[in-house]
């Protein structure tokens, strides 16, 4: 089975964003839509790739060393 | 709003889709969300700039996110050194990566100058840039209306 892409998490908030949007949940709602546009570039990439890119960048954060 | 809020809503949306026939996006928004609980008391901004920043070290070519390193360093003449002894030394950078790097940041490089030539033109520019800082505040203590 195909590796599950960015893309398919990405409609997945952007239609989560607009429910929120519409429950007047408006900060929720931006929240979302923001996470969802910063993951925009990486549409065609797979959820592997993304994780693994948010690991590396917690170990470098000094909020991510234990 | 902060990170931990952020976490929630996608906690949330994970729930919400593993009971309808997305177990799997339920997984993976999982596995997003976990990843960034280290930023739970961060401004959700934050967090939101860690996913940029990780989704830009997988999209960016190479000399880019190395161009960037080397412009945030600003005119800290430490870290600028610092970094473009980085980037001299990195063998992931080709020459073709070091000239593309020298035409962003200088605004033009010869294509067929030297990888070492290159460094000196990225170098060259940094100082120019602090020559001008310090012109500028000269120029401004000596006419200060």
């Amino acid at each position: 089975m195909a590796a599950l892409k960015v893309s398919h998490i990405r409609s997945t908030l952007d239609a989560f964003a607009v429910l929120y949007s519409h429950a007047g949940a408006t900060e929720q709602s931006d929240a979302i839509a923001a996470m969802s546009k910063a993951l925009a570039r990486a549409d065609k990439l797979s959820v592997d790739e993304i994780v693994q890119a948010l690991e590396k960048a917690k170990s470098k954060s000094p909020t991510g060393k234990t | 709003m902060r990170g931990h809020q952020l976490r929630e809503i996608l906690s949330d949306i994970r729930d919400a889709i593993s009971g309808s026939g997305g177990a799997k996006q339920a997984e993976a928004i999982d596995r997003i969300q976990s990843a960034l609980a280290d930023l739970d008391h961060c401004p959700a901004n934050d967090v939101v700039n860690r996913v940029d920043a990780a989704v830009a070290s997988v999209t960016q070519p190479a000399w880019e996110a190395k161009l960037a390193q080397l412009q945030s360093a600003g005119l800290d003449e430490v870290e600028f050194l610092k970094r473009l002894d980085e980037i001299v030394t990195d063998k992931s950078i080709k020459k073709a990566d070091l000239l593309q790097i020298a035409q962003a940041y200088v605004g033009y490089a010869d294509k067929k100058a030297s990888a070492s030539k290159l460094a000196d033109a990225i170098k060259t520019r940094f100082y120019g840039k602090i020559y001008d800082r310090d012109a500028d505040e000269m120029a401004k203590r000596a006419t200060p209306w």
